[in-house]
Parts: C-alpha cells; sequence; structure tokens
C-alpha cells in the first residue's frame, strides 16, 4: 500500500532524478571522450593554444581567466593575440575543468538514480540523505567548476541551481514526514 | 438562492490552505514550480545573452566595458521592435489602420517601456505574462476534475458548500501561483539589480512589485478558467489537454481565419480570453492599467461563477 500513499510530487521528483541521471551518465561519458581526445593530444598542442587543453564555444570569456591547466606552461592571454577574429568567441578548456565535470556527472548521475529509488520507496536513507547528499554535492561543484574556470555567475548558472535547491528543499520541509520508512 | 452566501470562511480558509499544501506536494504542482523557474529565468538568460555578448566582445577588443552604452545600444535597436509589437495589438483591436494618434501612443508605451523603466525587467516580465497561462495550466488543470472522477467529493459535502469546495480551492491555487510568481520575480529583480547596477534600486524594486501585481492580475483569470474547465470535465487528462488547448488556440485562432478568409470579426474570438487587457496591463497610463486589471478581475468573476453554476449540478 505504500505506492498509493506516496504523495504525488515524490514520484514526480524520481522521474525527474531518473531523467536527469541519465543527462548527467551522458554528460559523464562526453567529459571522459574529451579528457581522452586531451590526453592523447596533450603531447603535441596546437598553434595558439596551450598543452592540455581544449577549445569549446563560448562568448563569455572573463578578463584575465587562467584557460589552461595549471602545468601548461602558457601565458592565457596569448591565444587571444594569435587567434583569428571569427574563432575569438571559442575558450579552451582545461584538463582541471573536465576532471572536474566528469567527476560531477558520475557522482550526480549515481545519487540521483540511489535517491530516485528511496523516494519511490519512501526511505529515510536512500531517499532524503541521499537526496540531500545530491543537493550538497551539487551545489559544490557548481562552487567549484566556477572557481576553477573564473566564469561569473550568469542566469544559466542559476537555472542549473534550481534543482539541486529545490531537491533540498522538498526532502527536508515538504517530504520530511513522508521518507521515513 | 445566492450560491456565494453559502460560502463558509472558516471552511473556506481551511480548503484554500489545503489546496495550497496539497498543490505543494503534487506532482503537476511540482512541475508547475520547477518549469515556471525555468521559463522565468530562461527568459531572463535570453534577453540578458545579447548585453553579455557585446560586453565579453568589448573585453576581448580591449575596449571599456561601458553597461549603460552598450543597453543604449540595445534599446535603441529595440524601440522600433516593441513599438511595432503595441501598434500591431492597437491595429489587432480596433481592426482598422493606425491613427496618427495611435502611432504617438504606441511610440510613447515602447518608450515608456524600455527608457523610463528598466528595459530588461520590462522585457523579462511582458514574455513572462503571455506564458503564464500555459505555465497556470499545468498547475491548476486538476482542481476538481480527479475527485469528481473517483467520486471523492462526497466526504467532503456533509461538511462544506459545493461553493466553498470550488472557491476555496480556485483560492488556494491562486495563492500558489502569486507565491510562485513573488519567487521566480525576485529572484530575477535581484539577479539584475546585482549584475547589472544601471538602474537605481528603487527602480528595479517599485518595477517589479508593480509588474509582480499585473501578473497576478494576468494569472487570476488563467486560474479561474482552469477552474471551470476541471469542474466541467471528469478527467484530469481531458482538462489538461482542454485548458491548454484553450490558451493556445483562442490567440492564434483569429490569425488563422483573418489570413484564410480575410475576415477583421475574427479578432472577436480574442475576447474569449482576457488577452486584449493583458498587454493593456504594461501600458504607460494609470488609467488604463486600472481598466485592465478590472477587466482582467471581471474575467475570473466570469469564470468562476460559470464554473460554480457547473460545479452546482453536477453529480458528484
Amino acid at each position: 500500500m505504500a505506492a498509493a500513499e506516496r504523495p504525488g510530487g515524490l514520484t514526480a521528483l524520481a522521474v525527474i532524478n531518473v531523467v536527469l541521471c541519465c543527462i548527467f551518465a551522458l554528460a559523464s561519458l562526453a567529459a571522459l571522450v574529451t579528457l581522452l581526445v586531451v590526453h592523447a593530444v596533450s603531447e603535441e598542442p596546437a598553434a595558439g593554444h596551450p598543452a592540455g587543453s581544449v577549445v569549446v564555444s563560448g562568448a563569455d570569456e572573463a578578463p584575465g581567466s587562467s584557460l589552461a591547466a595549471p602545468d601548461a606552461g602558457t601565458a592565457p592571454d596569448a591565444p587571444s593575440a594569435q587567434t583569428p577574429h571569427h574563432f575569438r568567441h571559442h575558450r579552451p578548456v582545461s584538463r582541471a575543468e573536465l576532471g572536474l565535470e566528469f567527476v560531477d556527472s558520475v557522482l550526480c548521475a549515481v545519487l540521483l538514480a540511489i535517491s530516485a529509488v528511496g523516494y519511490l520507496r519512501m526511505q529515510r536513507i536512500a531517499g532524503r540523505y541521499v537526496g540531500s547528499l545530491y543537493g550538497v554535492v551539487a551545489l559544490l561543484f557548481f562552487a567549484a567548476e566556477h572557481h576553477v574556470s573564473h566564469q561569473p555567475l550568469g542566469v544559466t548558472g542559476l537555472i542549473a541551481l534550481i534543482y539541486p535547491v529545490l531537491t533540498l528543499i522538498y526532502v527536508n520541509t515538504t517530504f520530511r514526514n513522508d521518507l521515513i520508512l | 438562492m445566492n450560491p456565494l452566501a453559502q460560502v463558509d470562511a472558516r471552511h473556506f480558509r481551511l480548503l484554500s490552505w489545503s489546496m495550497f499544501t496539497g498543490t505543494l506536494r503534487s506532482g503537476p504542482g511540482i512541475l508547475c514550480l520547477i518549469l515556471t523557474l525555468l521559463v522565468g529565468l530562461g527568459t531572463a538568460a535570453v534577453v540578458l545573452e545579447p548585453m553579455d555578448m557585446m560586453l565579453a566582445a568589448n573585453e576581448r577588443d580591449h575596449l571599456p566595458a561601458d553597461q549603460a552604452g552598450v543597453m543604449r545600444t540595445l534599446v535603441q535597436f529595440s524601440t522600433p521592435m516593441v513599438s511595432w509589437l503595441v501598434a500591431g495589438h492597437l491595429n489587432e483591436t480596433a481592426g482598422q489602420k493606425l491613427t496618427p494618434a495611435q502611432q504617438s501612443d504606441a511610440d510613447q508605451w515602447a518608450h515608456y517601456l524600455l527608457q523610463d523603466r528598466p528595459a530588461p525587467l520590462s522585457a523579462v516580465y511582458m514574455i513572462l505574462c503571455f506564458s503564464l497561462p500555459f505555465l497556470i495550466a499545468l498547475g491548476a488543470f486538476d482542481q476538481v476534475s480527479s475527485d469528481i472522477n473517483a467520486r471523492r467529493l462526497r466526504f467532503l459535502l456533509p461538511r462544506a458548500q459545493r461553493a466553498t469546495i470550488f472557491l476555496g480551492r480556485a483560492c488556494g491555487m491562486m495563492l500558489f501561483m502569486a507565491l510562485l510568481l513573488a519567487v521566480v520575480m525576485a529572484i530575477i529583480a535581484t539577479y539584475l539589480a546585482s549584475s547589472l547596477p544601471l538602474y537605481p534600486l528603487g527602480s528595479v524594486i517599485g518595477w517589479s512589485v508593480r509588474c509582480y501585481l499585473m501578473l497576478v492580475a494576468a494569472a487570476i483569470p488563467a486560474v479561474a478558467l482552469c477552474s471551470l474547465i476541471s469542474a466541467s470535465v471528469s478527467s484530469a487528462f481531458a482538462s489538461l489537454a482542454l485548458c491548454n488547448t484553450v490558451f493556445c488556440v483562442v490567440p492564434l485562432a483569429p490569425l488563422v481565419i483573418r489570413l484564410a478568409s480575410g475576415t477583421t470579426w475574427s479578432s472577436l474570438i480574442t475576447w474569449l480570453l482576457p488577452l486584449p487587457f493583458q498587454l493593456q496591463l504594461f501600458h504607460f497610463s494609470p488609467w488604463h492599467v486600472a481598466a485592465a486589471i478590472l477587466g482582467c478581475l471581471a474575467y475570473a468573476a466570469g469564470y468562476l461563477l460559470l464554473g460554480l453554476w457547473i460545479f452546482g449540478r453536477r453529480d458528484l
């Protein structure tokens, strides 16, 4: 009878968790492939770009941002001086960012999957505690990624915070007394 | 007998609060919450993106990051577009070509929205206002439908009148939407005030509060229409489909009919919803705004009375 007593909101959260889990799994795969590619080409850096970095599209380059890996040994401002104008919107992403992205995606995917099962079974540990852990981990990684990439917090960043914050609020207030099994 | 006279204030408060908390815990409520936050912040991202791109381009070209200059350029670029948009609204309402007075009115309106008030906020809130009915339909489609279908309301009927149940639930849903809009608009206004210090804080807060009241005025008839549809249909899914169909078809039907047959009477269809009042909520004249708010409330009262009439005669 547990399924009949489960609030519809918990089912909705579980479904959203599963969808996000799939997205994070794909993102971790993409980050892993990119890391492998970076590792393969790191011995021969492209002209104008530091070793151990990969170029991604993005128009929001921060001033003085350290775009290369710390061990790359190339001045960060050097690429933009040599790059043609139509390539100036591209910014190299360091290995540290890619590694962080990979760990973040894997960890979030696992936590989301466990908490989805916890929500459906209305369990305290798998639902409430792991759900809270996902919220905290997602917020910490968000802060770490912004610290590493030196990107300013934009509205897009706020959008990425919606679900972790809502999860923290919901599992610790609204559904606190439902996740008790 | 007057159905409103049957409303018991204590039961009304209880049912409103129960609907409010129930929506917060329900699947549609959570989806509505997440989607409204996503649409609100996504709209803000789309509106602020050109500004960020121009500032980033200035930085790359070693030009000073002149936010005011960039905003001036963007406002100059968008003023004719907004003027054309509101002129189109005036034209459609009148069903004839714009007079010079109407064109001047449209220009003044665009100037008011983009130059007298914080332009990014005006853009975000206007887009949010027009996407609001679809978001409301996601949360408010099942106020009584599934309870009618499952025959659960008969347990409430010995204790509360039908009018109290129907109006209490509609009021609870309106409270939910008002709170949700307050959260979304507070996030947007806080972000804009902190990241773009172009406008005085008082101006940002004042315009946000005023737009909040206008968006709540626009949301009330949408919730009331969802109540009406929910009371008319016994299936929650059918109610959702019908709500979204009405919110989608009514604004588009006049355009399609006009393109197909060239008739101008089709613009009368838009009066099925308070669409003609929605843009007027952002008018520079306080009298227009007051009339638009009264119009929205009149629509809401009409929908609720019709829904109450249907709900009062249903087999529960």
